[in-house]
Order: structure tokens, then sequence, then C-alpha cells
């Protein structure tokens, strides 16, 4: 572990609701450059929740906490300028976007991404050979990036479009919630060689999963339990196979006085 | 300080003026003078509806209408100018009418059909017009296509010729010019022969109005056997009120692809009705309107499906934002003749601001047994998690906001049958949404 100083994310005793329901109660977390976190925990211990308050979802309210990304108070910025300083979604539920080419949705991204960081426009021939290239990480065929964001995408090719934006996009943080979700062996193969392949000394990732199987591929440094809206246990990568061997019940079990 | 209106006096006003009136285009043409008084005592009989009458009950005429309003009997002296509108593509050809009165000066790559002033075409007794103008006006009886029918001064008569087949888009530019309130009836006859197609885009662009300006336009389309029509009308003038009525009849084997684009005006009520005569024939009518600020889009459309084997779709979409108020009616009429009828409609709506209004009424009146029909409507905002999808890649909210309403529009758009045009609107748009 690195020191205080290049802490990357930092979470301090985070609470959101949405309506009337508490969901995060007190969530802590650090994160540094390199490093790969995995979340685990039953239905319901709020991480899906954490990742929609991270990305800036509208329908949780914060209501204390801090999270700081690279010295910058996250939860004062718009989705957008979130997305902007480097933080990537990968949803759960990508939505399909009638009438938007992923072409097209992406070149507007980057311009508006790189406009935000004082970078000039990327050529066109720039842009299409960097689709070309981060096509093949994650193994998408050239027809699908014609289509319309999402529209009639099986399962699969969804969580591949997710992480194909990943590598287009080259955030610092990345967040995969619940990726391996829906996905037949094959498939989550491909979308985890793609998230292992963009792993870099200088970026991080936090992997939310139910399963430990996703872990088999992508392979993480932490692995922390969470449980009623916040972490109750971290460990490193046996813990994710104890979880898998024991299931979450022993974790309730040791929680539910708490 | 408020002078409430009086329709009554009005109407009254208007059957006055266009009975001195009629002598000049009807002249020695005792059919067309008929047909003239017919219309006259329909309108008498019916007057401008009030917000009373079912079809026209969220339109207050007295706003758009002023006491002072006279009737257009002469040609203007000022020509505006279309040079360098965007929507204009000046290769292909343009027929202007400034103030419903046709401009042949204006007008310009002629070239393939025949296109004549109305009025002109009437005096030489044109056999054409002669036998079809109004041909199908007593299957109409509303106030504004009476009164059109009343009180014409001019028009255009268009003529696409047997087994023509017409590439380029022939632009009917209507502009208008007029300091003092003013209404005028410009009159367009379209006459497809058998066996011909041609695209058509009708404009309505702003002219040099400083006063109350309403344009009451009836389009007579005729389509013969086996032709093909594609006609677009795009209605960008924010100072005119307008009610345009559009009656298309398509005879066997013909098809209709309607597209209307309502982007700018104060009022704008589009009646659209196609009529299914024959077997084998089809109608698409498409539409995307855009009302903003205090302004009000009303599309009213009817499709009549009188014999078997005949298809019609429809897909309207509106964007409401402001103040404004979008109206669409849909109905879809079968006859008992009708077997074997396809008929689908559809009807979306989009809300941008909580003052903004939008009333929608799908009908379906079926007297056939042996169909497919199917109508639905629907009102919302913009998709919520669509616009969070767009955001968390990094995309402004005024510019996800933009790209949403374009993929919109764009399902209305590629129904334009001409580049140019279906481009210039796209551009158009592309510069609102993001404004």
């Amino acid at each position: 572990m690195g020191s205080e100083s290049n802490v990357m994310l930092s979470i301090r005793d985070l609470h959101a609701r949405v309506e009337e329901k508490e969901i995060l109660k007190g969530f802590n977390l650090d994160v540094r450059p390199g490093e790969v976190h995995a979340i685990m925990g039953p239905n319901g211990s709020g991480k899906s929740t954490l990742a929609s308050v991270l990305a800036g979802r509208e329908d949780y309210e914060v209501t204390s906490g801090s999270v700081l990304f690279e010295g910058k108070e996250l939860l004062e910025l718009a989705p957008e300028d979130r997305a902007r300083e480097g933080i990537f979604l990968a949803f759960q539920y990508p939505v399909e976007i009638p009438g938007v080419s992923i072409t097209n949705f992406l070149k507007t991204a980057i311009s508006e991404q790189r406009e935000y960081r004082g970078l000039p426009p990327m050529e066109p021939k720039e842009f299409l050979q960097m689709m070309k290239e981060k096509k093949a990480i994650v193994e998408i065929d050239t027809n699908l990036t014609n289509r319309a964001v999402n529209e009639g995408f099986s399962g699969g090719e969804k969580k591949r479009n997710e992480i194909f934006q990943m590598a287009m996009l080259n955030p610092k943080l990345s967040i995969l919630d619940e990726t391996d979700s829906g996905l037949d062996i094959d498939a989550l193969r491909v979308v985890a060689n793609g998230v292992t392949r963009l792993k870099r000394p200088d970026n991080a990732c936090i992997v939310i999963t139910h399963y430990q199987r996703l872990l088999d591929y992508i392979v993480p440094d932490f692995v922390h339990v969470m449980f009623d809206g916040r972490i109750v246990k971290s460990g490193t990568r046996e813990l994710a196979l104890e979880l898998e061997e024991k299931g979450y019940d022993w974790i309730r079990k040791e929680h539910a006085t708490v | 300080m408020e002078t409430k209106l009086s329709i009554n006096e009005l109407t009254e006003r208007f059957v006055a003026e266009y009975e001195a009136m009629n002598e000049s285009v009807a002249e020695g043409n005792p059919l067309l003078h008929t047909l003239q008084q017919k219309a006259s005592e329909n309108f008498r009989k019916n007057g401008i509806p009030t917000k009373k009458s079912e079809e026209y009950r969220y339109i207050d005429f007295s706003k758009y209408v002023t006491e002072d309003i006279k009737l257009e009997t002469t040609k203007p002296e000022i020509r505006p100018e279309l040079d360098g509108h965007p929507f204009i593509d000046p290769n292909a050809p343009i027929l202007v009418l400034v103030n419903g009165f046709f401009e042949p000066t204006l007008s310009r790559n002629c070239e393939g059909f025949i296109a004549v002033s109305l009025a002109e075409a009437i005096k030489q007794r044109n056999a054409d017009v002669l036998s079809q103008l109004g041909l199908n006006d007593d299957s109409f009886s509303d106030p504004f296509h009476s009164l059109n029918t009343a009180s014409f001064s001019d028009g255009l008569f268009l003529k696409i010729e047997k087994r023509k087949h017409l590439e380029q888009p022939i632009q009917i530019v209507q502009l208008s010019t007029a300091l003092t309130p003013l209404l005028f009836n410009p009159r367009i006859l379209i006459l497809l022969e058998q066996d011909s197609s041609a695209k058509i885009v009708q404009l309505t662009l702003p002219g040099l109005n400083s006063g109350l300006v309403f344009c009451n336009s009836v389009y007579e389309l005729q389509l013969e056997q086996n032709a093909q029509l594609h006609f677009t009308s795009i209605q960008q003038d924010e100072t005119l009120s307008q009610v345009n009525s559009t009656l298309a009849h398509v005879a066997k084997n013909a098809v209709l692809n309607h597209v209307s684009v309502s982007l700018e005006g104060k009022l704008i009520r589009n009646n659209l009705i196609a009529v299914l005569t024959e077997s084998g024939s089809e109608a698409n009518l498409h539409g995307y309107y855009h009302p903003t600020g205090n302004a009000l889009f009303d599309n009213h459309t009817l499709v009549d499906h009188r014999k078997p084997h005949c298809q019609s779709n429809e897909l309207y979409k509106g964007v409401a934002d402001g103040n404004a108020t979008a109206v669409f009616n849909g109905k879809i009429y079968v006859r008992k003749d009708a077997q074997k009828t396809n008929a689908f409609q559809s009807n979306k709506n989009i809300l941008l601001s909580a003052d903004a209004t939008v009333n929608t009424k799908p009908q379906l009146e079926i007297y056939a047994d042996d169909v497919k029909c199917s109508h639905g409507s629907s009102t919302g905002l913009l998709d919520p998690d669509q616009l969070f999808y767009l955001r968390a890649r990094g995309i402004s909210l005024p510019k996800a906001k933009a790209l949403l309403l374009h993929a919109y529009a764009g399902e209305i758009l590629s129904a334009v049958s001409s580049d140019f045009h279906r481009e210039a609107v796209r551009h158009y748009l592309e510069q609102r949404f993001e404004a």
C-alpha cells in the first residue's frame, strides 16, 4: 500500500438514501492507482447504490460524508463532470438509446471530455483508428458500433459495449457494477480479459460483484465485504474464495446484532 | 386593452368581401361560380369556428385574426427575397407564391412539369383545372376549406404528366408580405397523372410581415393510378398564423408519402385528409411538430379507407416547449367495403417544459370486419435513465438532451425524400436543440 498522499479515491463515512430509506450507512474506502478492489456482498447490501452515488445518479440523496477524487469533492460535481474527471461506471443495466449510434455517441463523449481537459478535438482518422483497436480488445464486430446504443443487443453485447466504452474513454477509475451478471462463461471471459488488458499502474478499478467467479479472471488486490450499507470485512483474494465456500450467511450472523 | 373580436361580424364581412370579389376568378365560368356559391353558403353557415366547435376546440381564433383584417385581393408589389435561405435548394425547381399569388419572376428551373398560376389556368379554361378543382369539396365541409374555395384569388396548378418521373424535388415556396393585418387563401392543385412520380417540398418561409397575417391554404393532391408522390411540408415562419387543408385522393396502386414538419409559426393548423379511393393504394403520413413560446401547433389527420387492400401508416411525433401547445388528432376511418385494410397510427409527444401542453386523440372507426388496425399515443418527458447514461460518459446535460431529441426527430426526418431538405432540417434542429 502506498502512502496517504497518492490516494486516488477516498470515501469517508458516506451516508445515502433513496426516498426515505437509508442505504449507505457510513461507507469508507481508499483506492490508490494501480489497485483493483472487489466489493462483494449479499443482495440489498448497498453495492449498486454505492456505484450509482459515485457516478452521480440523482435518485440518491447523499445525507453526509465525503468522496474525494484526486483531492476534489466528487459529490459537488455533475455526473458529466465526474466522467470528465476520469470516473467511469460500467452499468449493471445499460439503457437502450434508439436513434443514437455508438459511433456518434462516443465521438460526442470523447470530444466533450477532451474539451473539458483543454485538449483539441480528435482527428476523425485518429478516432476511427482508436475504435478499431479498442473493438479488438472486447472482440466487438464492426456492425455493432454502427447500430444504436444497446438497441436490441443481447445481454453479453451490452456488457461488452460497456467495456468497449471504457476502453475508448480511458478512465482513471472504473467502477464495474455487476458486469458479470447475466453473462455466460465465454462472454464473461471476453469482458474480464478486456478489463485486465486495460489495467495500468496509473488507473484503478472497483469491481462490484455478487459472485466470486468474475474474480477468477479479474484478480483483485483487495476484497471487501459489504453488509447493511458499509464494509464489514476486508481482505485479500482469499476472502473471496472463503465467501464462495461459506456463502454470506456467516457475515449476516456476525453482523446481525450490529 | 382587450377588444374582443366578434367572430360573427368577421364572418359576415368576409362573406361580403369575397362575394364582391368572386367575379374576378369565376368570371364566365358557371361551374366554378356554383362551387363558390356553395362554399360561401357553407362558410356563412359555419363561420369561423369557436372553441365550441369539436374540430377546433383548442384554437381561439380571436387571438390570430383581428377586426381590421383584410382579404387579399390584389397581387402585392413587394417581392421578398428568398435567396440564401438554408431550406431552399437553388439547383432544384422553385415555384413561389407571395400572399397566395403565383410569382413567375421569382420561380425558376421549371422543367419537366407544368406549373401555372391557378387564376391564369382558370381564365384560359384549362380542362384539367376545370374538371379537378374542388372536385372533392363536397365531402368536406370544413369552414376554412369553404372559405378558401369561396374566396381564393390565385394559387398554383402543377401537373406531372403520364409516366414522367421527376428526380429533383419541386419546391413550392409560400411567402407573405404585409404591413397591416391580412388574410389570404392560396389554392394549390397538384395532379399526378397515371404512372408518374414526383417529390414536392412545400416551404412556408419568413417574408416581410409586420402585421397579423393569416394564411388559409388548400392543397388538393390528385394521384392517379400508380402515381407516387413524396410530399414534404416545412413550416417555418414565426410571424404567421396558418390553416392548411390538404386533401389527397389516392387512386389504384398509387402511393402518397406525406411528411409534415412544423418548426415555427404563431398558429399552425394542418388538416390532412388522405382518401384511399381505390384498392391497392397506400398512404404513409409522418409528422414532426415543435412549438415553443406561445405557439399552438395542431395537426388533424384523417385517413379514409374506402376500398379493400389499402394500407396506411401514420407516425406523428412532437416536442412541446415553453408555454406552447401541441395538438394531435388522428382518425382512421375504415369503410364497410374496405376489407383487408392495414392501418396503423402512432403519436408520441415529449414535453420539455412544465408549462407546455399536449392534447392527443387517436381515433379509429372501423366498419369492415377483416382488417388489421392499431393506434396508440404517448406523452412524456425525456427518459431520465437515457439522460443519465449519456451524462455518465461525460456528455453535458444540454448536449445529452440534444442527442436524444435529435434521435427522436430523426425517425420522422428519415421519411423526407429530398436529401437536401432532410439535411437542411436536420441542421436547423441540431442548432435549435443545442440552443
